[in-house]
């Protein structure tokens, strides 16, 4: 039991985590369409976009096992670590202060001011702009989680517990907003970047080395040393990069200039 | 949409870059060094780990990173 949580725990915790992020961005969009534009087009623009989904996977996921297994390690590593290390780097910047934190609270007023200029909602019609806009939130967030389950799932003969993980964060974050019915915006987001960004940096470097014929210590396991390598270095440049008070930048510049 | 698509994978263009360029730039010295077995994959985290921290350093010392915050905090710029 043991052995077999080692080997799926990282996977389910990436997809898990990834996916609320993406849940949680999603449910924000539609949350303000909802309450500025009616549920009913909300509704609509989000069942919509689920089936685009559901389509694209149906389609496209099948093609994935016709792609030789080292070229899939390769693709899927680098996107990975691409995907990874930009979240990575946007949530070690935002925890030193160097960029601001995301607010869903910002993000659903300027949703919901961009929504009240475009006209008024017609209840007794479609309204165009709200599904248009709750289905491309859905879809856009619902590519990003599909790529988390496919790329931390697929690789490793993981797609089950992957995607379990990922339906788990979607059915959490659905029970909160339909409960709430306003955005999440107590979810620590950064603070979930920031790990997601560590898991998905780890899986996509251990896939390149294996797509290139890299020999692993470890094998398998070697996860693990890589997660907590991303997250010690994070954890030092987070301080190491905070910016100094501006009193001190000011006193340390003005004997330099006086000379 | 496929510019947010494209986005998903390339924020900083040039964290990007140096990211495929260091993958496939190992990948090639490797083969003539023959060092598949032994070295290869924790010189791959390493260097990648190195990425991050340049592209971070550098981020942070950007003057436009602190007029980001700066307008974050609804302050005006100079």
């Amino acid at each position: 039991m043991l052995i077999e949580w080692t080997h799926i725990g990282p996977t389910v915790t990436a997809a898990f985590l990834g996916s609320l992020v993406e849940f949680v961005e999603a449910l924000t969009i539609v949350v303000a369409v909802g309450t500025v534009r009616g549920w009913r087009s909300a509704l609509i623009g989000t069942a919509v976009g689920v089936l685009a989904l559901a389509v694209m996977v149906t389609v496209f996921g099948p093609a994935l096992a016709l792609i030789p297994i080292t070229w899939l390690q390769l693709t899927v590593g680098v996107l990975l670590v691409l995907f990874g290390m930009r979240w990575l780097r946007k949530a070690v910047l935002r925890a030193a202060g160097v960029i601001p934190l995301r607010d869903e609270s910002q993000t659903f007023a300027r949703e919901t001011a961009s929504l009240r200029l475009d006209g008024a909602a017609h209840n007794h019609q479609w309204d165009a702009i709200a599904i248009a806009t709750a289905f491309k939130a859905v879809v856009l967030e619902g590519l990003e989680v599909v790529f988390i389950v496919i790329a931390v799932g697929a690789v490793g003969n993981m797609l089950v517990p992957a995607s379990a993980g990922a339906l788990a964060a979607g059915i959490l974050v659905v029970l909160f907003g339909l409960a709430l019915r306003r955005p999440l915006s107590r979810v620590p987001e950064n603070t979930l970047k920031f790990a997601v960004g560590i898991l998905i940096s780890a899986f996509g470097v251990f896939w390149v080395g294996e797509g290139l014929g890299f020999h692993w210590p470890g094998s398998d396991m070697s996860i693990f040393g890589l997660t907590f390598g991303f997250l010690a270095i994070s954890l030092i440049m987070i301080p190491a990069v905070r910016p100094w008070p501006s009193e001190v930048l000011a006193s340390a510049v003005q004997p330099q200039k006086q000379l | 949409m496929v510019r947010k698509m494209f986005g998903l994978f390339v924020d900083d263009g040039s964290l990007a870059v140096i990211i495929l360029a260091w993958v496939f730039g190992l990948n090639f010295i490797a083969q003539i060094l023959f060092i598949r077995q032994t070295w290869a994959a924790p010189v791959l985290f390493l260097g990648c780990v190195t990425i991050l921290i340049e592209n971070v350093l550098r981020t942070s010392r950007q003057p436009v990173a602190a007029v980001e915050k700066t307008k974050a905090a609804g302050v005006k710029a100079r």
